[in-house]
């Protein structure tokens, strides 16, 4: 019955999920974007099989550990309990321990699927360069998904365990140690990979022990219920960022004063309505970084294109598909602000607003065109 | 001050949820808007805000009028503290720091709001949300004043202090549109009244004339909201 209620969840969530994504999604995009960017891309993945780049020998070996090991932080861990089951499973606590342990298995799935996928990805350059043997190349996939798998529970939980600057010392701390840990991993599996067999069950054994003392404390189940209503509507939420028609979602803080600038403190003066505009961007997109992150991907996109793309021409088009992103990551985070907040809008006439768009899109764009110009000079 | 002529409106092409709502608001003037849950209140405010998709008809507040919004459920920037939202304020409408720093030191003094000035609002109750959404509205002195369901989460002393203000700002010759459900009070301090049902004005006019029109001139405002929606 707790497996079938478990399942139930699944099935629901991926149908939900489903529905938000094909109403974003529709024949065309995949026609013309998803269908063609397989094919290249398969096209592409062959030739690094045929004709192994020179670039590979480049590569280092941890610097991939460890470019997983960040991937693995933007997930979060699943459990599919509702807030209602802190009243209608509140009798049943065996239920929830199942659905606790089914959610588990979930996850260590999830995990180990994301982990063969990368896995498969790097095989031209793990066989190709490093010459791993299969036993290697199997030690590596099980690591990976303890890595994962402990990345997604600890960071999770961390949000319920500790906030503020504890929440931060102890993410700090986790992040460390697992990075370091990644390191000598990936080391003991080129060098001893008959030794390494020994840490993959004492790797799970760790990992249950873990969530037995983590996420399946009783005391969390009110926090996995809310975690989960916010990780259900993810895709909702991204939608609605780009929906010009609807007005940003709130979300509330769990935290009662911000991070940075405790004290109110002011980054601009004098007072003027353009600096008024400007702190407004300044601290509402420092203290929540969701759109910094999408700007430092593209400016880690160009500088990979600098490097990955050996035409100028071909160059010169990627810079400016990412100048485009950029101008319309910049578009989004002010009407975040002001077209679309019920605060801001009767400001998103005012010559102020205007100016300081200005200021900040000429300040997000310089990075991208000097090392587009530097790339394209040298 | 505030004209509305909306000829109709709505969320989605051809499907109108507000039609023929045609009313204003002048200096010094109350005008209570109620009605049942979706009559269409809250549309018409949209409308007014520039908020509202599709819209034919005009719904104009006065060139460079200073006006205040407070909508029905409290909105702030989740990542600014209280003191941030008042700066913010105080930057984009130009106001003067001598001021409204004073005003609004009084206001968070009123609403014992001084000690939580640097925490994010979020974190606040629905009441001390309220109260912000207030002072940020207080301090620029506006002219004109849209407030959807203000009563809302406020505790007695804070009504109490709300419709002081409202009778202080009208003094001062502010107008007022207010939307709401407390009809007892609506009918104790409102100029004029416009009844909405199914998205368009049933009644307006001032108390007597609603009553009249409802045939209840014996009768409460209660008496003239129509049967389907009660």
């Amino acid at each position: 019955m707790q497996y079938t209620l478990f399942t139930d969840r699944l099935k629901k969530d991926w149908r939900y999920q489903k529905g938000i994504l094909s109403s974003v999604i529709d024949w065309t995009i995949v026609l013309y974007l998803i269908i063609p960017a397989i094919f290249f891309s398969g096209l592409y993945y062959r030739s690094l099989w045929i004709d192994p780049p020179v670039w590979f020998t480049l590569i280092n070996w941890t610097g991939c550990g460890l470019l997983f090991f960040f991937l693995s932080l933007s997930s979060k861990w699943r459990t599919y309990l509702y807030e209602a089951d802190t009243v209608y499973l509140a009798k049943r606590p065996e239920w929830i321990r199942k659905l606790l342990q089914s959610g588990f298995f979930y996850n260590l799935c999830t995990s180990f699927f994301f982990s063969l996928v990368v896995s498969l990805l790097f095989l031209p350059f793990t066989i190709g360069i490093l010459t791993l043997s299969l036993l290697q190349i199997v030690l590596l996939l099980l690591m990976l998904t303890i890595i994962r798998t402990t990345c997604k529970l600890f960071l999770s939980w961390i949000d319920f365990y500790a906030a503020g600057s504890r929440n931060t010392l102890m993410t700090a701390g986790f992040l460390l140690a697992a990075a370091f840990g990644i390191a000598l991993v990936l080391t003991g599996i080129t060098m001893f990979p008959v030794l390494m067999i020994l840490f993959i069950p004492l790797g799970f054994w760790w990992l249950k022990r873990l969530f037995n003392r983590t996420m399946a404390d009783p005391k969390w189940l009110p926090n996995h219920g809310l975690q989960e209503a916010k990780w259900k509507v993810r895709w909702i939420r991204l939608v609605f960022t780009l929906s010009k028609e609807v007005e940003t979602p709130p979300h509330t803080k769990s935290r009662k004063r911000p991070l940075l600038f405790r004290k109110s403190t002011r980054i601009l003066k004098p007072i003027t309505p353009v600096t008024g505009m400007l702190e407004l961007f300044l601290k509402h997109h420092l203290r929540n970084r969701k759109f910094i992150y999408y700007y430092v991907r593209i400016l880690g996109l160009i500088v990979l294109s600098a490097f990955l793309i050996p035409m100028g021409w071909l160059f010169a088009a990627a810079a400016a598909l990412l100048a485009a992103g950029c101008v319309t990551i910049h578009k989004l985070m002010w009407e975040t602000l002001i077209d679309k907040h019920s605060i801001g809008v009767k400001y998103r006439y005012d010559k102020s607003y205007e100016q300081a768009k200005n200021w900040t899109a000429v300040a997000m764009l310089t990075p991208i065109m000097v090392i587009a110009m530097v790339t394209l000079l040298t | 001050m505030l004209n509305v002529d909306v000829i109709e409106g709505g969320y989605e092409p051809n499907d109108a949820r507000i039609e023929n709502v045609h009313f204003s608001v002048g200096p010094g003037e109350l005008v209570a808007m109620i009605g049942a849950n979706g009559a269409g209140k809250s549309t018409t405010i949209k409308a007014i805000m520039g908020q509202l998709p599709f819209f034919e008809g005009e719904a104009e507040i006065k060139k460079g009028l200073r006006y205040s919004f407070i909508p029905e459920r409290p909105v702030f920037y989740e990542d600014l503290t209280l003191w941030e939202h008042i700066e913010f304020v105080a930057a984009v409408e130009e106001l003067e720091k001598s001021e409204w720093e004073p005003l609004v030191h009084s206001w968070l003094s009123r609403f014992r709001l001084e000690r939580v000035i640097h925490d994010l609002p979020g974190s606040f109750s629905k009441g001390m949300q309220q109260k912000s959404m207030l002072i940020l509205a207080i301090m620029s002195k506006p002219s004109l004043w849209i407030i959807d369901e203000p009563f809302m989460g406020l505790d007695p002393s804070a009504t109490k202090l709300l419709l002081e203000t409202l009778q202080d700002e009208r003094e001062r010759g502010a107008g007022i549109l207010m939307c709401t459900h407390v009809l007892d009070t609506a009918q104790r301090i409102a100029d004029r009244f416009i009844i909405m049902s199914s998205g368009t004005v049933h009644v307006s006019g001032s108390l007597d004339e609603v009553l009249e029109a409802c045939n209840v001139s014996s009768g409460t405002l209660y008496d003239c909201i129509p049967e389907g929606d009660l």
